[in-house]
């Protein structure tokens, strides 16, 4: 082979080598760390955004704690069954500790569902005085267990001067499987 | 003649001989060309060394970025677990708090004597519950399907296989108990100012709301003219006795033999008073004559906590 010839091959070969390797291997390779360090500052951002994100984590169990607590401190009020005999034991000593009368006291045929409690109403008929009555609500309200007086009619007493007769619904409530309620 | 034919052969004037010559600058190619070689060579396997150095130390930096990125998942996993847990926390806790009454009855009585004149009385009080039943939600079935212009009908979405064939629906969570509560007062007055003073004051109440006279007219009680009236009033849905600074009225001093057992006193409250219905203290109009007897101290109960 003539030696210009040669030569001139050996620095086509020589001339090649780099570009056919910084095209074959460099590039993509290149190219492949571009693309990781991308994603590493993605990853890096989304990272920071995650720490401060979990950092809320602590307060968020300390609130479900102090959510369950407040549920729970509900809940222990509610009794397991109606104890109609300690409603009326209740209600009845307080009318008579208020100064009233309790002529009428009558538990309504269903219960209904409140949520996750059952509510039985009972039909109350009170007289005396309103002074009385405002002491009964009153001493009522601070009973342990949960009432609620969701219909209420008073008026005067046509018989006695200066009382009053009042008819009340007392809902009480108690823990209770709402699915079989209608 | 020679030494200019020598000349042209490109070595000069040498003497040596042509094949050494030539060899020598063959040699000297290769050796030029060779070095060249190795050059590009090294630059090429330099430049190697160099990217798979940069390159493993990516994947390092990259694999600790991802390992504390799963770390962090896994933390938002929680957390996503947690704000799942309140949020079904808060719906528990609305459905058990909405058996508290948010006004009770007593604060309630509180503010409807307390707003009201000394020269009415009330003979009657009414509150009716009304329970609002929210509307079940729209049930999947195909006839709920819109029906085509064409008069074809739409292609029945698969069913999932439920009992009975029917698609299975999540369970209906319970959902606290809604009510609204109707407030009807009728009274006795001397002037139909005192009624209307009477209004103005429970429609500053903040656990009313829509207070509306319906009616005031004249009534003889025992000889005397007075004014009947009816008020009706809602109580406000979000009415909380709580957030409410309730009306504090300083009265007279307590009447004689009723007194207040003071175990039976809420905090701060001396006694109502007794101008409520049927209270004898509280008669709007009186006979010439009769003894009108002071009522004793009131002030509503204190705020609860």
């Amino acid at each position: 082979m003539n030696s210009t010839i040669r030569q001139t091959f050996f620095f086509a070969v020589l001339l090649a080598v780099p570009i056919a390797s910084f095209f074959l291997v460099f590039k993509p390779q290149n190219d492949e760390i571009a693309r990781a360090k991308l994603e590493i500052d993605h990853k890096k951002a989304l990272l920071e955004k995650l720490r401060v994100a979990t950092s809320q984590t602590e307060d968020l169990q300390r609130a479900n704690q102090a959510i369950r607590e407040s549920i729970d401190s509900i809940q222990a009020r509610l009794p397991t069954g109606k104890e109609m005999d300690d409603v009326l034991r209740q209600v009845s000593s307080l009318a008579g500790k208020t100064g009233l009368k309790v002529p009428h006291f009558k538990k309504a045929d269903k219960s209904i569902s409140a949520g996750l409690a059952m509510e039985q109403p009972i039909e109350v008929e009170i007289t005396g005085d309103f002074d009385g009555f405002y002491r009964f609500l009153l001493e009522l309200e601070q009973l342990p267990r949960i009432t609620r007086i969701p219909d209420l009619a008073i008026t005067r007493s046509e018989k006695v001067d200066g009382e009053m007769d009042a008819k009340f619904t007392l809902s009480i409530y108690y823990e209770g499987d709402a699915s079989n309620q209608p | 003649m020679i030494p200019s034919k020598k000349k042209t052969d490109g070595f000069g004037s040498s003497f040596l001989p042509k094949d050494y010559l030539e060899k020598k600058v063959e040699r000297r190619t290769g050796l030029i060309t060779l070095s060249l070689f190795c050059i590009v060579m090294f630059g090429v396997v330099a430049a190697f060394f160099v990217t798979n150095r940069q390159w493993s130390e990516v994947k390092t930096r990259q694999q600790e970025i991802n390992s504390q990125y799963t770390l962090e998942a896994k933390k938002i996993e929680q957390l996503k677990m947690l704000e799942a847990q309140k949020q079904e926390m808060m719906e528990k806790a609305d459905i058990t708090t909405a058996l508290i009454e948010k006004v009770p009855r007593s604060i309630l009585m509180a503010e409807l004597i307390n707003r009201m004149p000394d020269e009415l009385t009330l003979t009657e009080l009414k509150l009716v519950s009304k329970r609002i039943k929210e509307a079940p939600a729209p049930k999947a079935s195909g006839k709920a399907t819109p029906r085509s212009i064409a008069g074809k009908l739409p292609a029945a979405p698969a069913k999932p296989a439920g009992k009975a064939g029917e698609p299975e629906l999540p369970p209906e969570k319970p959902k606290p108990p809604k009510m609204e509560f109707t407030l009807s007062l009728v009274g006795l007055s001397q002037t139909d100012a005192l009624v209307a003073d009477y209004q103005a004051s429970l429609q500053q109440c903040p656990l009313l709301s829509q207070v509306d006279l319906m009616y005031s007219g004249e009534v003889i009680v025992d000889e005397v003219s007075l004014r009947k009236f009816r008020i009706e009033a809602q109580l406000k849905p979000a009415a909380d006795a709580r957030q409410i600074e309730p009306l504090h009225v300083p009265r007279l001093a307590a009447r004689p033999g009723s007194a207040v057992p003071t175990d039976l006193q809420a905090p701060g409250d001396k006694a109502l008073g007794s101008r409520g219905i049927g209270s004898k203290g509280s008669e709007p109009a009186r006979k010439p004559g009769t003894k009108h007897q002071a009522p004793p101290v009131a002030t509503v109960p204190e705020k609860k906590e």
